[in-house]
């Protein structure tokens, strides 16, 4: 295949703003989808990333487009996912193409994210190419995404193409802008291999399955291949691009984007990022910007029921098949029984997991709350990191503690900068910069510590600005801080699961809220319970839950008896649920409500 | 105002053969009976009270209700022919509000009913204070109640009642508090019901009880002890108290939704509940029943049926019926529910369906225990124990071990004989009656439970009434 006419290029688009849409559009043009197996968004293979919108799991296509010069060429769509969890896969993405389509929803304009991205595009000298779509939606405003465009992303206002995902419009032209403006790939073919991985998936039958950008050098069917960070080595058993499916060839060349399999069995070997070469010829230097993606956030899982752990664990080993960024271990509490702690790339992933273990696998689970992973200086002078509130030492032991914080990006219109602005400050954020992005919308950075993000930062950035604030993060450096371990006591016993490490200063307000919150999800007993909040043993927050006194609906004659068995009967579905602390029942809402930030 | 005339067609076919066809259908065989309790539910009400969800018409025309009562007439006929004519334990006619029928009619009905029944009100009734029914069959039921509503109490109404046989009266006072009975949209005054009770003190020969409701919103605690005490005063034997509970598809219901009304919350009801029941205690009431209070020798017998679950049979459109049958030869509990029973909207048009439902053994004896922990009297292991063909004393360690409530119990019984609740732990039994479901599920999945219900012998427990509350008339 002769490389002036490949394409590599992918799609950088805030969730909603149409890139599954696109993504369908371009396929359908290319015909390449037969009638029959036509899936809405043939891109996102997973129902859960479907319904959110997203796509968390990256996947190839190559689309075969005549154009209007006489030729044919091949152009290589990289998907990437589209969330700030993910943003160090869309980098590698990034890596692996030439040119970028940013994607803008006409009717809602530049968004955080999507100058995030752009900014990452650019670093890597990708082509862009401004992509204005919905242009059929009534409330597009076009020319105010024009001045956004030149304004905010500096970009050239008539460089834009303007389509309609939904019905098509403008498509044609953005295929041959891409073929016009996009470079074609370059690298030497006869160089030793150099290929980065973007992405990997799993096939139950296949192994995994390697994604790879051919940067230098030539990739065989039967080539002994290395790869570079673990020197790992595995034979190509088959080469291949993406179609709708794969189609196996020969060889791949630089510039080229195709899939590998080699018989591996374990998706933790292949690494986004990483770089692949010939284990007998191979080339000197990897691909820069290889990290290994750490967990940020950790939660540990239980099954309500402690009869579905060993299906928990069957449902852990499936997911991390196909997600190599979710890490987990045995657990064990008192309260909750054997369980998983879990380590996330963030809020979304866990949330994205959690789901699909209660969708896909129909498991009724209880999170513990999120936690950053903390640093701590010890009187003996060594060092420790905790991410669990169980492994929390003694704190006369504790000197120093560190904990990690984020470089916040949030843009806003100016009518809500105050409400944004306070709550920066309440989240202990320091404001590193605020510009104009145009004359309505402003971009504030703030440096703030990951915890507080966890909490309940998005619900009340989208309440503060009406929906209208975006936001998106990198991971920055560690900041010292002052961590307390938050004890629940529920009937004078501490309950293990709803332990938090906190911020010391915040620990009495999160102790009301959290004790306010059982107080209504607890069902009421026999007896009075306490609940309390506690520090080092000092109590320093407490409601009671009265004793019941009368639970019974207060007639029963002929008519109601059936009605009343059945209600009792779901009851005792209900108890079933519970976990029992102590002599007291906890329903898996109080644990839920609990580890929830907000105060409905 | 409901008024959706279709369902009066229903009323007209229920009568016929369909329920028992579909009985059939079930694989059901109801069998002849020594004795049964009868509830007649007269569907009709002047208007609707805000926090009522029962199935009644408002609005109704003289036609609907005259076809309606011969409609129920048919139907007792019907039954008492397949029952293989029982004798009538007791009688209870409620609603809706039965008292809407003009008196001539009520009377008229009433007669006819009675009759077809087979009771001879006055005839040969022992009339004996103390007397226990003997063997030999006797026409004349233990109890014989009707609910009435304070508006329509009049000397003429009672004369037609007393002139029936008609021996006790349920009146729906609900308050004596103007606010509380203009907020739950009933039909009258506080006067109006005091003018009730006069009229009850001057014409009415039999006994009389009153409901009252607990927990509206802004009540207190003196309110009610007030309206327990001139309700004491005026010579009440019997109160029934309710709890107010927020129905869908009320009046009550959107007005809370609306916010224009607070339900007390919960502990707010639960200190008004409290304050009612140690009212009433003090006044002399006891409390036989989680709702139901009595001076001694005033419990209401028609009650009692309901909570020892011994057969009782449903008349009318909205009435509950729970009667022994035999599925393949083998003696089941049969429950039939009219479908229109607890929602008003539930009625199909031109259709009134009953559920049909095969109680298996094990939800009918969680039932035993639902209802009997109710009540001051408990639950009666050796009852249990013959109605279900099982070993008391293995039940009892059974429930010993695993039902944690059990510590609740009233220590002054020998739990081998009777399972009861102590005084003020009957008010929290729902939450060990879902336990003790679970282990009666468990337990029963291993036994054989063999219904014997009711036993063979008119001798049988179920057709006496000894014990508590027996006939004993104080007039
Ligand atoms: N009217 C209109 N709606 C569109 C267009 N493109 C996408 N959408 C809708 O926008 C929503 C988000 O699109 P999707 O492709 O899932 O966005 P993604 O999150 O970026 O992948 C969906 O409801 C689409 O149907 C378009 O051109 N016009
Ligand atoms: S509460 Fe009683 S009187 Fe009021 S509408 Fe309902 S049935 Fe009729």
């Amino acid at each position: 295949m002769e490389h002036d006419t490949i394409r590599n290029f992918c799609i950088i688009a805030h969730i909603d703003h149409g890139k599954s849409t696109l993504a369908d559009r371009f396929i359908q043009r290319a015909r390449l989808v037969a009638e029959r197996d036509w899936r809405d968004q043939v891109l996102d293979t997973m129902d859960i990333e479907r319904e959110r919108g997203i796509t968390i799991k990256s996947q190839a296509v190559s689309l075969p487009f005549d154009s209007s010069d006489g030729r044919r060429y091949h152009l290589n769509l990289v998907d990437t996912p589209g969330h700030v969890d993910f943003s160090y896969e869309v980098s590698r993405a990034i890596s692996s193409s030439e040119g970028a389509l940013l994607l803008i929803d006409a009717s809602q304009g530049v968004e955080a994210q999507t100058l995030s991205n752009m900014y990452l595009a650019l670093d890597h000298e990708l082509e862009i190419i401004p992509v204005i779509n919905k242009i059929d939606l009534p409330s597009a405003d076009i020319t105010n995404v024009l001045e956004q465009i030149e304004h905010d992303l500096g970009l050239p206002a008539d460089s834009a193409v303007q389509v309609s995902a939904k019905t098509g419009q403008g498509v044609d032209e953005l295929l041959e802008a891409i073929v016009q403006r996009i470079p074609p790939p370059s690298g030497d073919r006869s160089a030793p291999l150099k290929g980065l991985i973007f992405d990997s998936n799993y096939d139950p039958y296949r192994g995994v399955i390697v994604h790879v950008r051919v940067i230098e050098g030539t990739l065989r069917a039967r080539q002994r291949l290395r790869v570079w960070s673990n020197g790992a080595v595995y034979d190509a058993e088959e080469i291949g691009r993406f179609r709708v499916g794969h189609e196996i060839v020969g060889e791949l060349y630089a510039g080229d984007v195709g899939y590998i399999i080699a018989g591996i069995k374990n998706i933790a070997e292949i690494r986004v990022g990483d770089t692949i070469t010939d284990d007998r010829r191979p080339t000197d230097a990897p691909m820069p910007g290889f990290r290994q993606v750490k967990p940020v956030v950790f939660s540990s899982i239980y099954p309500v029921d402690a009869d579905e752990y060993d299906e928990l664990a069957r449902a852990m080993e499936k997911l991390t098949l196909n997600d190599a960024s979710l890490v987990y271990e045995k657990d064990n509490s008192a309260a909750l029984g054997f369980g998983f702690k879990c380590g996330f790339l963030g809020l979304l992933h866990l949330e994205v997991v959690q789901e699909r273990l209660e969708r896909e696998w129909q498991l009724n689970i209880v999170l513990t709350a999120p936690s950053v992973r903390y640093r701590l200086r010890l009187r003996d002078g060594s060092e420790v990191e905790i991410d669990t509130p169980h492994d929390f030492p003694d704190p006369a032991q504790v000197l120093e503690a560190w904990e990690p914080y984020i470089r916040a990006s949030i843009m806003t219109p100016d009518d809500y900068l105050g409400n944004v602005i306070s709550l920066c400050v309440e989240k202990r954020g320091v404001q590193k910069s605020m510009h104009y992005l145009d004359k309505k919308r402003i971009e504030v950075v703030y440096e703030m510590p990951l915890a507080e993000v966890l909490y309940d930062f998005y619900d009340k950035l989208k309440s503060c600005s009406r929906g209208y604030a975006s936001f998106d993060y990198e991971i920055g450096d560690y900041h010292p801080t002052r961590l307390a371990k938050l004890d629940i006591l529920v009937n004078g016993k501490p309950v293990d699961a709803l332990a938090q490490l906190v911020f010391r200063d915040n620990a009495e307000s999160r102790a009301r809220i959290i004790c306010r919150k059982l107080r209504d999800e607890i069902p009421r007993h026999q007896f009075k319970i306490p609940l309390q909040g506690s520090i080092s043993g000092t109590i320093i927050a407490r409601e009671t839950i009265p004793a019941l006194r009368k639970d019974v609906t207060a007639k029963c004659y002929g008519g109601d008896i059936t009605r009343k068995r059945k209600l009792l009967e779901k009851q005792k579905e209900g108890k079933k649920r519970m976990k029992m602390v102590g002599d007291v029942e906890l329903p898996q809402s109080a644990f839920l409500s609990a580890l929830k930030g907000k105060e409905e | 105002m409901c008024s959706r005339c279709y369902s009066y067609n229903a009323l007209f076919r229920y009568s016929g053969s369909y329920l028992f066809t579909a009985i059939e259908r079930a694989g059901a065989v109801t069998r002849p009976l020594e004795c049964v309790a009868v509830y007649v539910h007269i569907p009709f009400c002047r208007t609707r009270c805000h926090y009522c969800a029962f199935y009644l018409e408002t609005g109704f025309s003289p036609r609907v209700l005259r076809e309606t009562l011969s409609a129920i007439i048919a139907e007792a006929g019907e039954w008492m022919r397949r029952l293989g004519y029982p004798r009538i334990r007791t009688v209870y006619i409620g609603g809706g509000t039965p008292s809407v029928i003009p008196p001539d009619q009520l009377e008229v009905f009433l007669t006819q009913l009675f009759k077809t029944l087979g009771l001879a009100m006055h005839e040969e009734a022992p009339e004996m204070p103390g007397t226990v029914p003997d063997d030999t069959r006797t026409p004349a039921p233990e109890e014989v109640t009707i609910e009435a509503n304070p508006e329509s109490v009049t000397d003429m109404f009672l004369d037609a009642l007393q002139r029936t046989g008609v021996d006790r009266i349920s009146l729906g006072v609900q308050s004596l508090c103007d606010r509380d009975l203009a907020l739950l949209g009933r039909r009258s005054d506080a006067s109006t019901a005091r003018e009730a009770i006069r009229c009850l003190e001057r014409s009415w020969h039999g006994r009389w009880s009153a409901d009252l409701i607990v927990g509206t919103p802004g009540q207190d605690t003196d309110d009610l002890s007030t309206q327990i005490d001139e309700l004491s005063d005026r010579g009440v034997e019997h109160l029934s108290l309710y709890g107010l509970t927020v129905e869908p598809h009320t009046a009550l219901e959107q007005a809370v939704r609306r916010r224009s009304l607070r339900m007390p919350d919960r502990e707010t009801h639960e200190t008004l509940w409290i304050a009612a029941r140690q009212s009433a205690v003090r006044r002399g009431f006891r409390q036989y029943e989680v709702s139901n209070f009595a001076l001694p020798g005033a419990e209401s017998q028609h009650n009692r049926v309901y909570w020892r679950l011994d057969p009782y049979l449903g008349l009318g459109p909205g009435a509950v019926s729970t009667l022994p049958c035999t599925v393949s030869g083998r003696p089941r509990a049969l429950r039939l529910t009219a479908g229109s029973v607890f929602s008003y909207q539930s009625i199909h048009r031109g259709t009134l369906t009953h559920e049909i439902e095969l109680l298996d053994n094990v939800s009918f004896l969680f039932e035993h225990f639902m209802n009997g922990l109710r009540t001051a009297e408990g639950v009666s292991m050796e009852r249990i124990a013959k109605r279900f063909g099982i070993d008391s004393a293995l039940l009892c360690t059974h429930l010993r071990r695993y039902w944690r409530g059990y510590s609740q119990r009233d220590r002054r019984a020998d739990p081998s004989r009777t399972l009861r609740l102590r005084d003020g732990a009957r008010e929290i039994v729902d939450s060990y009656l879902a336990e003790l479901l679970g282990t009666l599920e468990k337990w029963g999945a291993a036994q054989r439970l063999e219904l014997s219900w009711p036993a063979p012998s008119h001798r049988d427990e179920s057709c006496r009434f000894a014990g508590v509350g027996a006939v004993e008339r104080t007039r």
